[in-house]
């Protein structure tokens, strides 16, 4: 992957953007690969994983624009969500395979899904990590701040 | 190479009003040539056919060797500046300039290593993560320029991109102009109304009226030989002196109070007109102080190097600019005189310089 810090220095990060895009396009299926299975049963779980599905969306896209701009520290809260996402698969999707309403392909569709989803995530912090760390070199070596 | 060759060019729109009329012109590869005229006498629409933006009714567009005239305007190899910028206000400057190449597909490193370059050559360095809006006029139009410098085309064509800046910086701006053109020796096409403009950028000017191409020359053989009295009117400021007179049977020539003995030469050409009508044109300059006829002054414009002096030779109403400050006031009389080697002669029924 070709790197030009002097590039960086007029463009935004966008391939860490996008990134944190894709990853809310797998929680998006992921939240209707759950629903698609007629045999659940709403409950607390559900409930909280209907919020904590919001929040995190809005996270992610906050988080998104952040990178964009290469703002210091969101690439470990990128990594951070990416991590938590990655966690999510043992909260909705373990709790409604163990009580055999989400089986077979719409399982491990969702699981899938999360798990797309937390390393689109991490891969922004990464790409986020190198970049910044180039182009704080870059406008330290022009003699900027 | 990129010599353009405009032959029989007309624009004829679909309500039946023609808006250009049988343009020719042959354009030498770096040759800077500035469409001048009042507004409405085609200049901008001739732009935009050579740009592709407009259809061209009848007529041949050579462009480098390549006949572009049905072609579509991205493949014309043509950059254009807009008198309004048409910058996009939701991008940066870099990424306004580099915009057109990212769509060419362009390597993202070269794209970068051009806009750079633009932005070094314009002065645009510092402003490259700035968005339009806070930008000044000049700034923006420099965007535009910078736009179309990193395509690197065969032509340029500019449609009036100084009429929105202010006096001072439309002088700072104009000098700008003629160091690109010099540095980056490419073909230009350039629309203006303005005639200090066109003086000074232009190798040749294109002056145009009513869609009717009137004269096609340098700068100074429009000022020194204008072809017609539209050509001797909009060339200069103050615009020059027209007066008809009757050539008399001695040959001298009289209105009134307003009397001119021509030289021996200039008696040879009016011999056709004995007896007849001629339009005498003489520029506020060549106006002297110290001959014969007498001038009531009624305006004396001080300019800081030179003065106007607005007066009536008997009726007849005539400007005068004279090297020196003069604080003459409504009223006074003076006597001024005429430089014989810079009088025009112009045939008042088809309006054509005589000789």
């Amino acid at each position: 992957m070709k790197r030009n810090p002097a590039r960086m220095k007029y463009q935004k990060d966008t391939r860490s953007s996008l990134l944190c895009i894709l990853s809310i396009l797998f929680n998006v299926y992921y939240f209707i690969s759950v629903f698609r299975s007629g045999n659940i049963t709403p409950d607390v779980v559900m409930g909280l994983d209907v919020i904590i599905n919001i929040v995190f969306m809005m996270l992610v896209f906050l988080t998104s624009e952040k990178l964009k701009a290469y703002a210091p520290k969101w690439n470990r809260i990128a990594a951070a969500l990416g991590v938590f996402e990655a966690l999510r698969v043992f909260i909705l999707p373990l709790h409604y395979h163990k009580l055999g309403m989400l089986t077979g392909g719409l399982y491990m569709g969702a699981v899938a899904a999360l798990l797309l989803a937390a390393l689109c995530l991490i891969g922004a912090g990464v790409n986020a990590t190198i970049n910044g760390r180039l182009l704080r070199r870059e406008v330290k070596a022009a003699g900027g701040e | 190479m990129a010599e353009l060759s405009l032959q029989n060019l007309n624009k004829v729109y679909d309500n039946g009003v023609q808006a250009v009329f049988d343009f020719g012109l042959d354009i030498n590869d770096g040759e800077f040539i500035v469409l001048v005229g009042p507004s409405g006498c085609g200049k901008s629409t001739t732009l935009r056919m050579i740009a592709g933006l407009e259809e061209i009714t009848s007529g041949k567009l050579v462009i480098g060797g390549r006949d572009v005239t049905n072609m579509a305007a991205k493949d014309r190899d043509i950059a254009m500046v807009f008198q309004n910028y048409a910058l996009y206000a939701h991008m940066t400057v870099y990424e306004n300039m580099g915009f057109s190449l990212m769509l060419r597909g362009e390597d993202p490193d070269e794209t970068h290593e051009k806009v750079m370059a633009a932005a070094e050559i314009l002065g645009l360095t510092d402003q490259l993560n700035k968005k339009p809006k806070q930008l000044s006029g000049g700034q923006r139009q420099r965007v535009a320029v910078g736009r179309a410098i990193v395509r690197n085309p065969k032509v340029f064509l500019f449609d009036e991109p100084l009429s929105n800046l202010d006096a001072k910086l439309r002088g700072s701006m104009r000098r700008e102009l003629k160091l690109l053109h010099q540095r980056l020796k490419t073909t230009i096409i350039y629309v203006t109304h303005d005639q200090i403009e066109a003086l000074t950028l232009a190798d040749r000017i294109v002056v145009m009226d009513a869609g009717h191409v009137q004269q096609i020359g340098r700068p100074i053989e429009l000022y020194d030989h204008p072809a017609n009295l539209f050509v001797a009117s909009f060339i200069g400021l103050p615009p020059m002196n027209r007066i008809p007179m009757r050539v008399l049977k001695d040959g001298t020539l009289r209105n009134g109070e307003v009397r001119y003995a021509p030289t021996d030469a200039q008696r040879a050409l009016l011999a056709p007109y004995s007896g007849k009508l001629v339009v005498m044109g003489v520029r506020p300059e060549d106006m002297t102080l110290g001959g014969s006829m007498q001038l009531i002054v009624r305006l004396n414009e001080n300019l800081g190097q030179h003065t106007l002096v607005h007066g009536n030779i008997g009726k007849k109403r005539v400007v005068c600019k004279f090297m020196d400050w003069c604080e003459y006031r409504p009223g006074d009389v003076i006597n001024v005189g005429i430089r014989s080697e810079k009088v025009h002669f112009f045939d008042p029924d088809t309006t054509n310089a005589i000789g």
